[in-house]
């Protein structure tokens, strides 16, 4: 893996990765540094993936590190939300809902309906079968379906 | 859950953290081209000892492609070495160095040498020169004695690793980087002192200096 190929990785799926490793994470500090640790693997491996494979390749990684951290972070380092996260101008609430969500249900949520991955390659990012993931879609909508827009 | 996308949105990796992450990634690939100049410096004269231990045990080595593999030991340098029987009763042994994937004992940190083998983390920088070695041994996981000899600088240092049976017999080892500097034939002062202070069979077998 050359520098050049790495930065622009970097540059192209750095905030994929971000918003990806929020779902397993309760601190920026924390995502930040499992983004770090995301391309320093890719750096490293020696399997690189190929061409037009990095996405999935990115995200998967993200995904096992992610829940590689949940074992082993203490809830104790957990800071409240209102704290930590810079929230959108216009938050409304919204954020904190999906954020309350378990990881598990948050990881399927950006993976299915925000990157566009379809059940099966959702399912197999997550180590999981489709119905686990329809599952976590569906409670994670109930949950959401709470959340009113505000007039 | 056009909500939920829009949303998503906004959140991005802080300009200062992306910054930091991407200076990070520069580093450690600077840091990786520096190892692999100084890697392929160092395997450039690769010596493997099996030759040696034939001749030591007065055995006749014939084409291991036709004997029957007997004993495998592994190195902890990633190595390996096999003994064999040929059809005619004669035994040898080879020891192959996995040149791609090669386990140093010792590395180099912002100009210091580390023993690094067996979950050490030791600054030998000052224990060893071109003349003298640093003597390193263990009991591995297999049971067997694994000893280490390691000699040089930080900038250009090489090594030997040495293993012995559960008889206390020295089987064989495997070398790196272990010749005089400038030299093509002659042992490094330091290696050659390593194997005779190890009481090694193989420290008689030096080239003339």
């Amino acid at each position: 893996m050359t520098e050049e190929r790495l930065l622009a990785l970097f540059g192209e799926y750095r905030n994929m990765v971000y918003r990806l490793a929020l779902s397993y994470t309760h601190s920026v500090q924390d995502a930040e540094d499992l983004v770090q640790t995301v391309f320093l693997k890719l750096l490293e491996s020696p399997h690189p993936p190929a061409e037009g494979k990095e996405k999935a390749w990115l995200a998967k990684v993200t995904v096992n590190a992610g829940r590689d951290l949940l074992r082993s972070a203490p809830k104790s380092r957990w800071e409240p939300l209102e704290d930590t996260f810079p929230a959108p101008e216009e938050e409304s609430g919204l954020f904190q809902t999906v954020m309350s969500l378990p990881p598990k249900y948050r990881a399927a949520v950006y993976l299915h309906y925000y990157e566009g991955y379809t059940l099966a390659e959702t399912a197999r990012l997550l180590h999981t079968g489709i119905s686990a993931v329809s599952m976590r879609l569906h409670r994670a909508r109930k949950l959401l379906a709470n959340w009113q827009e505000p007039q | 859950m056009k909500p939920y996308r829009e949303m998503m949105q906004h959140i991005k990796l802080s300009p200062a953290a992306e910054e930091r992450i991407r200076q990070q990634l520069i580093a450690r690939c600077a840091q990786r081209e520096e190892k692999t100049e100084m890697k392929v410096k160092r395997i450039r004269k690769p010596m493997v000892i099996a030759a040696a231990a034939v001749l030591c045990c007065a055995l006749t080595a014939t084409a291991f492609a036709s004997g029957t593999i007997g004993r495998v030991y592994h190195y902890v340098t990633n190595s390996t070495s096999y003994h064999y029987e040929n059809e005619d009763g004669t035994k040898g042994s080879v020891t192959t160095l996995d040149t791609e994937n090669l386990a140093p004992p010792a590395e180099e940190r912002e100009g210091r040498l580390y023993l690094t083998v067996n979950g050490q983390n030791l600054d030998i920088t000052d224990q060893c020169s071109l003349q003298t070695p640093y003597l390193y041994d263990f009991t591995g996981d297999d049971g067997l004695r694994h000893a280490f000899i390691i000699g040089g600088t930080p900038e250009s240092f090489g090594w030997a690793e040495f293993l012995w049976n559960e008889e206390g017999i020295p089987e064989g080892g495997s070398a790196n980087n272990y010749l005089r500097p400038g030299s093509d034939t002659e042992w490094a002062d330091w290696y050659s002192s390593g194997m005779e202070q190890l009481d090694l069979p193989w420290a008689s077998l030096a080239p003339q200096n």
